[in-house]
């Protein structure tokens, strides 16, 4: 009976969708994520998770990292160069994570990781993550997983404001409006954020957080001029300024800098759903975005320039994309598009813009023969104008055993496009004992060099150098979900990512005046393998718990094997004596916890009117290395103690730590929330290792709703 | 510029002998030489950061006796080894007038008991010199030198005897975590030297 209900639910998802808005009925959730197309939670057959607003609102995060750190196997790591954080998902590195917001990619990845804080929690419905490569559907950057930040879409009319306060002067106000009519629905949100930053080190000049404002703008339009056509147009403005100060190291010395910064970031979606017959779908999508940073520094003394960087990113993609739902348990999904990325940025030493483009092309097949089988397969083809072609494929399988046991298992492939740093970097500065240039410039720098009869030693053979192709990986994800009764569910996931052709620096040549010459190449091996497990249960109407824990091994094979071939040793730095590191010595890759944990418990009263959220997360003890972050005048000190560039049971590790958060909101009136938050309530602070773990935090937060009925 | 060196002696535990009744290598001994400079610098050029004064000379050093062998000498067999910087010249091949060679190799120093037969020596061809890149690492981004552990340098010396060598600090005074701001270019190391012209140690 329940297999009917269900099996009817998979169609009018429209429908569905209004039903699940109100609230009323417990039903099953649809996530588009995984399959481009709406498909029932339960029925995805890869590992997902799913943030719902409600989970948002109860625990009060204001900030994307916040609430993604609180979830199952979801670390929030602070970047090797200690600037903002980035999202870890399978032990793999930020940048191999594809953030999306309303199903199309943020940009501005700045060394990498982006900044989430960009991005405001109030008027997201809901976050949907799919764990494992997702190439197949979404190109580059889809190695570990994909984050998709779906935000409101109002189907009533109504009006928000909320207003929150709180430590380091904080202070972030929040204004919703939504117009619903028959055929059109409007709505436009406006947020404003500034905060003081905060100091872990006063005795040196500037903060570690500098403070800084910003302010976002998202219009919205949803029109539906006829029931075959859908119309939807958003926006999205956002603007930050900083005001920093540091104390930078210069050569051996440290000078005082200051002098401000900016970040706009823009976007505009617009998107055409044509509804040609029942089963075949059209949708026509453009989405142009833009992303634009910099930063000025004068020395405090003198006044002079110190710094100046500026980095300009622009990105547009048509794309098409068919459903043909005629069939019974079958659906085909393919589209095509193409993207065009131009980088302009003083960092590459001209003021040109660098330009690639890339054609792809995919299809996929969703088949649920039965009410026990779903079977996912895709494929999808890139072109690009610089790094060549690269094909990614994925095969997903589901099986219900019953009505309490289903397994999982998806397989795939994914990739990362050399990023515009690596293809385009030029980096030559005087006080330097080195220099780095990219893939496509290296070849006539060093032919420039040559003449110039500069060049004492070439390191690496001619053919190496100036190319570089994409990093790869290849995945298995297993799966189990266990419903022990109807409020007790586990959720296990064992997974493999192997990582092939990683791009690291190498150098490439040395001068005659001794300096090193760096370019980039695909060196390094990397697998990533742990298990993930999640579980839930709800106590009774009014209490709710949630346990997640994820174990991970993340090593370099390369690495991994010399040390199981005793190649690699150790030496005390205080006796200067040598040992040989054996094949459990080896911890793996740095900025990778083996063990993360979260815990939480979720209270709401019989009316309703009361929440109360309690999370707990742990993040095991994990190694830095070949870090850079002497922004704020202060090295962060590798964990590498015996000077093998690897980590070892012998180096200094971060220990694990433990952060808590407890959240209570209180309804009034109806229309009225009042909610105080406590962040990091043991105030857990790592000052010079992890510069980006705030202390304790606190905020009181107004909310105010209305609403036509 | 003035320098230091101590000089610490030790006799090595005579541990061949029980395992070998043919042939019993003379008794050797493990020296560590600290901080000996390899042309450092002397100062910091205040426009463009450089660090000054490096004179672009190598230290010639004596395996045998332990000691500096004078520039004057750098046509001789008297020397060894040569530092500068990173530097490690051999006297053999384009280096020196000796018979030196030496190969990098990957091991544990007190463990290592005699040269493998197998091993054949490489010899100096400027600019690829037979000590490689490959006996320390360099961070660009802390701009420190940190000879890798493990790597254990063979060398054949001027008149063609046998020695190993193990480089344990690039700074002055072996600091255990060195930074930028600590004087570069003085080379600790251990070595023994077998005098006898066997591959023993």
């Amino acid at each position: 009976m329940l297999r009917i209900f269900n099996f009817l639910l998979i169609w009018p998802f429209c429908c569905f969708l209004l039903l699940a808005q109100s609230d009323s009925i417990q039903l099953d959730e649809v996530m588009v994520t995984a399959t481009r197309t709406e498909r029932l939670l339960s029925a995805v057959p890869m590992p997902t998770l799913m943030i719902k607003s409600q989970m948002i609102r109860q625990a009060g995060s204001t900030r994307l990292q916040d609430i993604l750190g609180e979830q199952a196997g979801i670390v929030v790591v602070p970047q090797v160069n200690g600037l903002g954080n980035g999202i870890q998902i399978q032990g793999l590195n930020p940048d191999y994570t594809l953030i999306l917001l309303d199903g199309e990619p943020l940009i501005g990845r700045y060394t990498g990781s982006l900044e989430l804080n960009r991005v405001g929690t109030f008027n997201i419905k809901k976050i949907e993550i799919v764990k494992g490569p997702s190439s197949s559907l979404y190109g580059s950057e889809a190695l570990a997983g994909v984050i998709n930040i779906i935000t409101d879409q109002s189907l009533r009319t109504n009006g928000k404001v909320s207003l929150r306060y709180g430590s380091r002067n904080t202070s972030d106000l929040n204004l919703h409006g939504a117009w619903v009519d028959k055929n059109l629905r409007l709505s436009l949100t406006a947020n404003h954020y500034s905060t003081n930053g905060y100091d872990f080190s006063p005795e040196i000049y500037g903060q570690t957080v500098s403070p800084f404002s910003n302010f976002s703008l998202m219009p919205k339009l949803f029109w539906t001029p006829s029931p075959k056509h859908e119309i939807q147009i958003s926006a999205r403005f956002f603007k930050e300024n900083q005001t920093n100060a540091y104390q930078v190291i210069n050569g051996v010395d440290s000078i005082r800098v200051n002098g401000t910064g900016f970040l706009n970031d823009q976007n505009l979606q617009i998107s055409h759903h044509y509804f040609i017959a029942p089963g075949l779908k059209w949708t026509s999508r453009l989405y142009a975005t833009q992303y634009h940073s910099g930063t000025t520094l004068n020395k405090l003394e003198s006044s002079e320039l110190h710094y100046q960087d500026d980095f300009k990113q622009q990105f547009l993609r048509p794309e098409i994309q068919f459903v043909f739902s005629k069939w019974k348990k079958q659906r085909i999904t393919s589209g095509t598009g193409y993207i065009h990325e131009t980088v302009n940025t003083s960092r590459y030493g001209d003021a040109n813009d660098r330009a690639q483009g890339t054609y792809y092309i995919f299809a996929q097949h969703e088949w649920d023969p039965n009410s026990k089988w779903s079977i996912v397969s895709g494929l999808r083809f890139d072109q690009n104008s610089s790094y060549g072609s690269q094909l990614s494929p994925k095969l997903g399988i589901r099986h219900q055993c019953n009505q309490k046991l289903s397994f999982k298992l998806s397989i795939g492939s994914g990739f990362k496009a050399p990023d515009f740093r690596q293809l385009y970097l030029n980096f030559d500065n005087a006080a330097a004992s080195y220099a780095v240039f990219g893939t496509e410039v290296v070849k006539e720098q060093l032919i420039k060099l040559e003449e110039e009869g500069r060049i004492q030693t070439y390191l690496q053979p001619a053919g190496k150098m100036g190319s570089i192709s994409p990093e790869s990986s290849f995945a298995i994800n297993l799966g189990m979900q266990y419903s022990l009764s109807k409020d007790l569910s586990m959720d296990f996931n064992l997974f493999q990512n192997y990582l092939k052709g990683l791009i690291e620096t190498i150098p490439v040549a040395i001068t005659t005046n001794q300096k090193t010459i760096y370019s980039y190449t695909n060196i390094s091996r990397a697998i990533t393998q742990g298990l993930e497990a999640q579980f839930n249960w709800q106590l009774n109407s009014s209490i709710q718990f949630g346990l997640g824990y994820q174990f991970l091994l993340a090593f370099d094979r390369d690495v991994l094997k010399d040390v199981q071939d005793g190649q690699y040793f150790g030496r005390n730095p205080e006796t200067l004596v040598t040992y040989r590191i054996k094949t459990l010595d080896y911890f793996g890759l740095p900025n990778r916890s083996r063990h993360h944990g979260t815990f939480k418990v979720n209270f709401t009263s019989r009316d309703k009117t009361l929440d109360l959220s309690a999370r707990c997360i742990y993040r095991g003890k994990f190694g830095i290395m070949n870090t850079a972050g002497n922004v704020s005048g202060v090295l962060i000190p590798s964990s590498d103690k015996n000077a093998n560039s690897i980590l070892d049971r012998y180096d200094d590790f971060v220990p694990g730590y433990f952060v808590f958060n407890l959240t209570v909101s209180k309804r009034l009136f109806d229309q009225w929330t009042i909610q105080a938050v406590g962040e990091n309530l043991f105030n857990k602070i790592e000052p010079v290792r992890i510069p980006t773990l705030i202390g304790r935090t606190f905020y009181l937060q107004i909310q105010y709703s209305i609403y036509k009925n | 510029m003035k320098n230091s060196i101590y000089v610490l002696a030790f006799l090595a535990f005579g541990i061949f002998s029980c395992q070998d009744d043919d042939v019993t290598p003379q008794s050797v001994t493990s020296v560590t030489i600290k901080d000996l400079p390899g042309d450092p610098y002397t100062g910091i050029d205040p426009v463009t950061m450089r660090p000054t004064g490096d004179k672009g000379i190598f230290t010639f050093f004596s395996l045998s006796d332990s000691s500096i062998v004078s520039n004057s000498d750098s046509a001789s067999t008297k020397w060894d080894i040569g530092i500068k910087g990173s530097t490690i010249i051999i006297n053999g091949g384009t280096s020196g007038p000796g018979q030196g060679g030496a190969i990098v190799y990957d091991g544990i120093f007190s463990d290592l008991n005699s040269i493998p037969d197998s091993l054949s020596f490489l010899v100096d061809n400027n600019p690829v010199f037979a000590v490689d890149r490959s006996w320390y690492k360099y961070d660009p981004a802390a701009m420190v030198f940190t000879p890798v552990p493990g790597k254990i340098l063979l060398i054949r010396t001027a008149d063609g005897k046998f020695a190993k060598m193990e480089i344990l600090s690039y700074y002055k005074g072996a600091p255990a975590n060195p930074t930028v701001r600590d004087e570069s270019r003085y080379y600790t190391f251990r070595y023994i030297y077998q005098p006898d012209g066997t591959r023993k140690f």
